[in-house]
């Protein structure tokens, strides 16, 4: 059993970031496997990281994914779409589309965006702990953070797109 | 999910009380804040982080910023973090450089 | 052992009542406070201590802070991270040096790692200063390999037209020099090119500055005196016939020009805001004449040594030095070098040579030893090296000095 919808303050920001019928023509992909599925498309700036930490938790809290985990699948996706948002788009006017999914072991979070390919993952860097930190590069630690936090991280490039999907574990129901 | 940074200063500490989440979007106020502590010329900086919320990559570079910014002789405390954001500080390594100290 | 004075580092001023026990059986004085405690202390408030023990929920950066406040004071306790439940927590504290105390806090135990820890103070202290001597000697690599390349920036062979004669001698200061010399040839090989530069103040700055200004007198040569004789070629003018016949040696003239126009303007346009500046000579010389043309920004003045005994003649400056002024002049100066002369050029290393009583060398004595040589070529750098030996004695020697002899071999006297 599949079916769609989309919170209402998803749809408004989603409503005012494009132009009228462009809905389909951007494609938001299907969700893998079965479950439920969210859209939300929001432009690619700061103001949108809150939408998606609403969007995310909420998914987050439907699957009953325990505080500690919805902590953590909420900070990739803040991570994520801040890196989109910085390094992705470099400031640039863009879009990006958060959909998820609760499937019966896991909850997904898919981000796709149009900036130039780019693999969060390659961006990555582990902190040098005998650095001492203020000399320290900063860059790459929220991919990191972003990593670490969740089960799985993928990352694809489909027909151009920038897919990245961010899988958390549900717990076991006994 | 509002943000709010509060500065104090007296003597020869400087404190800064977080409430909220401290996200990309929020953190340039910490940021500047954390400028104003560093040059209040304290020699301790205490963060009270018992009722911030979140706190993601955007935060810790202001963590980066004040330690850069106030010198080696300052010291750097966060006091009372939730768990999760203890952890992130920590998987960041930055409590290498930051006590981590419960409320 | 002494009485172990102990400073106990906690956020709450808490000693876990094993460690306190511990200390006070084996008679130590404890001192209990908090980081901020010690930064803030006003100065010689706080008390003297051999051991520093930490808390290991605090950051090491705080504790080398605190390490750090106490060795301003003239204190160097050992530093001792202890834990008493999260064992983990030590990791960040060994990792950057510390010494470490876990449960059961033994007395026995306790007393032995104090002293342990006072012996490893000492190996540290010994090791520090190990450290500090490698990396003097990392140092003075860094500075050899500079030396290195700046060799490679002076020429490794010096051109030898027929009957002409041409040594340098190049003793810099210190490992990396801001002198510089330079012979090549332009104009096809019809010109010899002979720089003699002192780029103001010595070390890796003067060094770097050499590097440039070497290569921008030397490209700037080179090119334009190639354009310089394809536009006598297209004008009909067989130029060595012109100039034989004006005596004036245009053909050299223009690449002296534009290298040394060209580089004072480079200079003053690009880095004048860091005050590097060159006095040099740069001659043009026709070897099949002896004409040489010549530019003196600002340098000591080379001397024409007859070989006939005339009175020496001295090639005074004809701009100021390069890098100074930005669109300023400089003339050509013109000097006639006959079969038997030798021109000397040098760098003011060697008339500031100062004597063990502090007397400088001196341009009278340099004109003086250069009369007196008997050698013209190799002979004359010997001779001069050796008078400057004999005058600086056993003083350091406190400026690069670079000495170039050109000399023209008389033709051989024939036998009857």
């Amino acid at each position: 059993m599949t079916f769609d919808f989309t919170t209402a303050e998803a749809l408004r920001t989603a409503e005012a970031s494009r132009p009228a019928g462009a809905a389909e023509a951007a494609g938001v992909a299907k969700a893998p496997g079965c479950g439920r599925t969210n859209a939300l498309r929001i432009p690619a700036s700061v103001e949108s990281l809150e939408p998606v930490s609403a969007f995310v938790l909420g998914l987050g809290d439907r699957a009953g994914l325990t505080e500690s985990s919805l902590y953590r699948l909420r900070l990739a996706a803040d991570e994520l779409a801040t890196n989109i948002v910085m390094h992705g788009y470099r400031g640039e006017p863009g879009e990006i589309t958060v959909d998820g999914g609760i499937d019966p072991d896991e909850v997904w979070v898919r981000f796709q965006d149009d900036a130039p390919a780019f693999d969060p993952r390659q961006g990555m860097r582990a902190p040098q702990l005998d650095v001492p930190l203020e000399e320290r590069p900063i860059g790459g630690l929220g991919v990191f953070l972003a990593f670490t936090a969740v089960d799985t991280f993928e990352y694809e490039l489909v027909a151009g797109r920038n897919v990245s999907t961010l899988v958390m574990r549900r717990p076991t129901a006994d | 999910m509002a943000f709010d940074v509060r500065l104090r200063i007296n003597d020869k500490v400087a404190t800064i009380e977080l409430k909220g989440e401290l996200d990309a979007s929020t953190a340039g106020e910490f940021h500047e804040t954390v400028g104003k502590a560093a040059g209040a010329g304290a020699v301790e900086l205490v963060i009270r982080a018992e009722q911030l919320g979140y706190l993601s990559s955007a935060g810790l570079r202001s963590l980066v910023f004040a330690r850069q910014k106030m010198g080696d002789g300052v010291r750097i405390a966060v006091v009372g973090a939730s768990e999760p954001v203890a952890r992130t500080i920590r998987l960041a390594g930055f409590d290498h450089s930051i006590d981590l100290v419960d409320a | 052992m002494a009485q172990t004075k102990v400073l106990i580092l906690d956020e709450r001023r808490d000693v876990p009542p094993g460690l306190a026990k511990a200390l006070d059986a084996v008679g130590a004085e404890t001192h209990t406070c908090t980081p901020g405690d010690v930064l803030a202390a006003s100065p010689g408030r706080m008390p003297a201590v051999t051991a520093l023990l930490a808390h290991a929920t605090l950051s090491p950066h705080t504790v080398r802070s605190v390490a750090r406040r106490l060795a301003d004071e003239g204190q160097q306790p050992t530093v001792v991270a202890y834990a008493d439940r999260d064992l983990h927590l030590l990791d960040g504290h060994v990792r950057a040096g510390s010494d470490y105390l876990i449960p059961p806090f033994h007395p026995v135990l306790v007393e032995a790692r104090l002293r342990d820890c006072h012996q490893h103070a000492e190996l540290n202290r010994n090791m520090e200063e190990v450290a500090a001597h490698a990396e003097l000697l990392s140092y003075e690599r860094e500075l050899e390999i500079g030396r290195e390349i700046q060799l490679g920036f002076l020429p490794d062979a010096l051109p030898s037209p027929d009957d002409w004669h041409i040594r340098v001698r190049f003793r810099p200061a210190r490992t990396v020099a801001g002198d510089f010399y330079d012979v090549f040839e332009l104009v096809n090989r019809r010109r010899l090119a002979l720089v003699v530069a002192d780029v103001c103040d010595k070390g890796v700055g003067a060094a770097l500055f050499m590097a440039l200004i070497r290569s921008l007198l030397r490209h700037t040569a080179e090119q334009s005196g190639l354009q310089n004789l394809i536009a006598a070629d297209l004008m009909g003018e067989e130029p060595g016939w012109a100039e034989h016949t004006r005596a004036i040696p245009v053909v050299g003239a223009t690449p002296l020009l534009n290298a040394v126009v060209g580089t004072n303007s480079y200079l003053t346009r690009n880095h004048i805001k860091q005050g590097y500046f060159a006095t040099m000579f740069f001659g043009v010389l026709d070897p099949v004449t002896g004409n040489l043309v010549y530019i003196n920004g600002g340098h000591n003045p080379p001397v024409l040594v007859s070989g006939s005994g005339a009175p020496p003649v001295l090639l005074q400056p004809t701009g100021p030095a390069v890098g100074v002024m930005p669109d300023c002049t400089f003339s050509l100066g013109y000097a006639q070098i006959s079969p038997g002369d030798t021109l000397f050029i040098y760098t003011d290393g060697v008339t500031e040579a100062r004597s063990e009583t502090g007397r400088f060398f001196g341009e009278d004595l340099l004109l003086e030893q250069l009369t007196d040589a008997a050698g013209r070529g190799e002979e004359l750098l010997d001779h001069m090296d050796g008078a400057l030996s004999e005058f600086v004695g056993q003083a350091e020697q406190s400026d690069d000095i670079t000495m170039m002899a050109v000399h023209w071999r008389a033709p051989a006297k024939t036998a009857d």
